[in-house]
């Protein structure tokens, strides 16, 4: 048996090789220098990046959310420092997107009119468990031209906790203790997996217990430390702090503009 | 998609209009576009305004190209017929987000319309009540991307003169004067001018004001300063 | 399989060029391309480097930022090259190709003037460097001015990656060169003095840092006269400071990260050294 599998991974291997044979022998008749790929006009993307980062932390009472506010073309052209990310969808929903800046708008209006029918169907609020169930399926609606977005929904539940839930461009949902997406993504989630996270601490050390307070430093401090290192990210925190029986505040923090 | 559609959709401009600069002062807005249409890199077209007056109260100005805004101003007339049916001004809030679901809606089917819009105006709080009223500018690419500003620049503006323009209107901020705005779109003009191989010296000036509406620009011409050239020519 | 079978399969192509760069994988790694490989990509610098002539001189500056993708690598990143003490290149593009090319610059200048015993001239810095770059079509992605002072005067330079040339009295080059070159045309004047254009080329980059995304932190000047070279910066501009400080101190305790794993290795003593002196 052994010598059989044997021959076929050596009949594999020759195989491969006649290929890359193959192969060499087609890139030296045509090299890509010479291909008419170089001149062919590029199609018509219908997408765009406009940059920017986005991030969540729910807590026990509270959800808060942030974003910049900056809005990039071509990666490194800065079109607007005061273009908002953050929608807040009734008291208790707060919708955060980074991404193409077409489908945030998109994403946005459609979110509202749906809530908006709820509240005429049923007259009251959506839950923010039942906006997020929505969004999901909003989002897989369009699984083969999607919206090109990373969303994450926030606010409080129906038994007064916060919530978070973070998606994929495609639908796929988790709730979670906090998210964050867009360009500086991978810089603010591990530094929330650290300090909310705890997951590098060892066991017998003080675990800071997550308060509303914290939160919000937490919060402003990641987007500082986003905005020292990448570059999209930047100009102005838009921070909207939701708190179980209480109303929505906005606040608008400064960020370095370079 | 097939070879049928490529003819059928503006997947490359024709004729086009480069940059719109736009900015906002005290009372109302500013737009000014040159006057030029331009086939790829020549100049094929003179004296043709890239403005266009919706109501008392709103212009849109644009870059990219022609034809598509041309269906565009088709589609916008109708929509304002459609407002008065109900006795209704359009705004240019209203307007802005009724482009923006439109070119969104055009770009998911594939065919965009081919322009960068700038909606200009000023927005009444309450029905022909000019105290009230607020200036104005809204942004929508081609791709359905849209947002609202105090000063724009589009095209290679974008580049050229985004920070400019920002820096200008930092100094004066809401109480920028008509006039002094003006002479910042001029000068702004001016520096395209000098990097823009598709921008005209022939342009006029736009504005929307609270209390006068929409005034369109007479035609200009500015000839720049040039005399850098003498400086410039020796080898290597 | 023999090589031979190979060699006769596979047309020779000599492009070795002595003891240049080597493109004899060029076909190999394109046939790899195709069966599904993925080529590594180059990290390029986003920039805003400006410069400006003035009477009897020249001031050039850079900022310092230098980026990978969309993620800053280095926040103090040197972009003002010094050719020779009255000659300076300001670089764009590939991080790599311009350290080398302004290296190889400086070397060659420095052993000019020490076998003439006279002071090197901009134009010959500038003729290195466009044949040098010619040479490689492109391929060396640098994007130099090359400006100083020399007995024929001030002159100023702009190299590109294909080797075109021209001089200029003022220009930008960089991602941020379009927002910069836009207040150079807007402020310049012939026969500025160096008051004026120290200011000038410091406004420029200031509009580049601050209206690019790739270009920022802080920024540096030369100003290069015939007496003498003056070097400024960092210079750090209003909007380029941290408005505020951070919330929280993050510091851990020692022993507070978690271990995972241990594992012992055993040695044996075979010399040793005594370091504490």
């Amino acid at each position: 048996m052994t010598s059989f599998t044997g021959i076929t991974a050596v009949a594999n291997a020759t195989n491969e090789m006649a290929m890359f044979k193959q192969a060499m022998k087609e890139v030296a008749a045509h090299p890509e220098w010479m291909s008419s790929r170089q001149i062919e006009r590029q199609r018509w993307n219908p997408y765009s990046m406009e940059g920017g980062s986005t991030c969540a932390i729910s807590g026990e009472n509270f959800a808060i959310v942030a974003s910049d506010t900056r809005m990039t073309q071509n990666d490194i052209n800065i079109l607007t420092r005061d273009a908002e990310k953050i929608q807040i969808l009734n008291d208790n929903i707060i919708l955060t997107t980074s991404g193409f800046y077409g489908d945030v708008l998109q994403l946005k209006k459609v979110l509202q009119s749906r809530l908006h029918k709820y509240r005429f169907d049923y007259r009251s609020d959506m839950s923010v468990d039942l906006c997020a169930e929505l969004l999901s399926r909003n989002l897989y609606y369009r699984r083969f031209f999607p919206y090109y977005t990373g969303a994450i929904l926030a606010g409080i539940d129906e038994h007064g906790k916060g919530a978070v839930f973070s998606y994929d461009p495609i639908g796929c949902i988790e709730r979670l203790g906090y998210s964050a997406s867009g360009a500086a993504e991978p810089m603010i989630i591990p530094f929330l997996d650290c300090q909310i996270g705890h997951v590098t601490l060892s066991e017998g050390y003080e675990r800071p217990e997550l308060t509303l307070d914290r939160a919000i430093s937490l919060m402003k401090d990641s987007f500082r430390g986003a905005a020292e290192r990448e570059i999209s990210t930047g100009d102005k925190i838009h921070l909207v702090i939701a708190e179980a029986g209480k109303p929505v505040v906005v606040k608008f923090l400064p960020l370095r503009e370079d | 998609m097939n070879a049928h559609d490529e003819v059928q959709r503006t997947l490359n401009p024709t004729c086009t209009g480069t940059s719109v600069i736009a900015l906002q002062y005290k009372t109302g807005v500013v737009v000014l576009t040159d006057r030029v249409v331009s086939y790829g890199k020549m100049a094929r077209y003179k004296n043709v305004s890239r403005q266009y007056k919706v109501n008392d109260n709103v212009l849109i100005a644009f870059g990219g190209d022609h034809a598509d805004f041309h269906w565009l101003q088709n589609v916008i007339e109708r929509q304002v017929l459609l407002w008065k049916r109900f006795d209704q001004d359009i705004g240019p809030k209203a307007l802005h987000g009724y482009l923006t679901s439109l070119l969104y809606a055009k770009r998911c089917k594939m065919n965009p319309v081919w322009n960068t819009l700038v909606v200009a105006g000023v927005e009444e709080e309450e029905k022909n009540n000019k105290e009230t009223s607020t200036p104005f500018i809204g942004v929508i690419t081609q791709k359905g991307c849209a947002y609202q500003v105090k000063h724009i620049a589009t095209g290679l503006g974008a580049f050229l003169l985004n920070q400019a323009v920002e820096d200008e209107w930092r100094k004066k901020g809401e109480d920028l004067s008509r006039e002094e705005a003006e002479a910042v779109l001029r000068k702004s003009l001016e520096l395209t001018l000098y990097h823009d191989c598709v921008a005209d010296n022939e342009f006029e000036i736009g504005r929307v004001d609270a209390t006068e509406g929409v005034v369109l620009g007479k035609e200009e011409k500015i000839i720049g300063d040039w005399s850098i050239a003498e400086t410039n020519c020796q080898y290597e | 399989m023999a090589t031979a079978d190979v060699k006769s399969t596979v047309p020779h192509m000599d492009m070795d060029r002595g003891g240049a760069f080597d493109f004899s994988n060029c076909i190999r790694n394109q046939a790899m391309c195709k069966m599904g490989g993925k080529a590594p990509k180059l990290t390029s610098t986003g920039t805003t480097i400006v410069a400006v002539a003035f009477k009897g001189g020249l001031v050039m500056g850079a900022d310092s930022r230098a980026t990978a993708g969309n993620i800053i690598a280095d926040k103090h990143c040197e972009k003002v090259h010094k050719l020779t003490e009255s000659i300076y290149a300001c670089g764009a593009g590939t991080a790599a190709d311009l350290d080398q090319v302004t290296k190889m610059l400086s070397g060659n200048l420095r052993l000019l003037e020490l076998n003439t015993g006279r002071k090197a001239r901009v134009i010959t810095a500038l003729r290195q460097a466009k044949q040098h770059l010619f040479n490689y079509q492109g391929y060396i992605g640098a994007y130099l001015l090359i400006g100083g002072v020399d007995p024929t005067g001030p002159h100023l330079y702009m190299c590109s990656a294909n080797g075109t040339t021209m001089a200029f009295p003022f220009t930008a080059q960089g991602s941020g060169s379009y927002a910069a070159i836009t207040i150079l045309e807007r402020d310049f004047k012939v026969d500025m003095t160096k008051d004026e254009a120290e200011k000038l080329v410091q406004r420029a980059l200031e509009a580049g840092m601050h209206g690019d995304n790739a270009s920022g932190n802080s920024l540096n000047l030369v100003i290069i006269e015939p007496s003498e070279t003056v070097f400024k910066g960092p210079i750090v501009p209003e909007f380029c400071k941290r408005p505020e400080p951070n919330d929280l101190v993050y510091k851990f305790q020692a022993g507070a990260t978690k271990v995972l794993k241990h594992k012992t290795y055993k040695y044996d003593v075979v010399e040793s050294m005594d370091i504490t002196h």
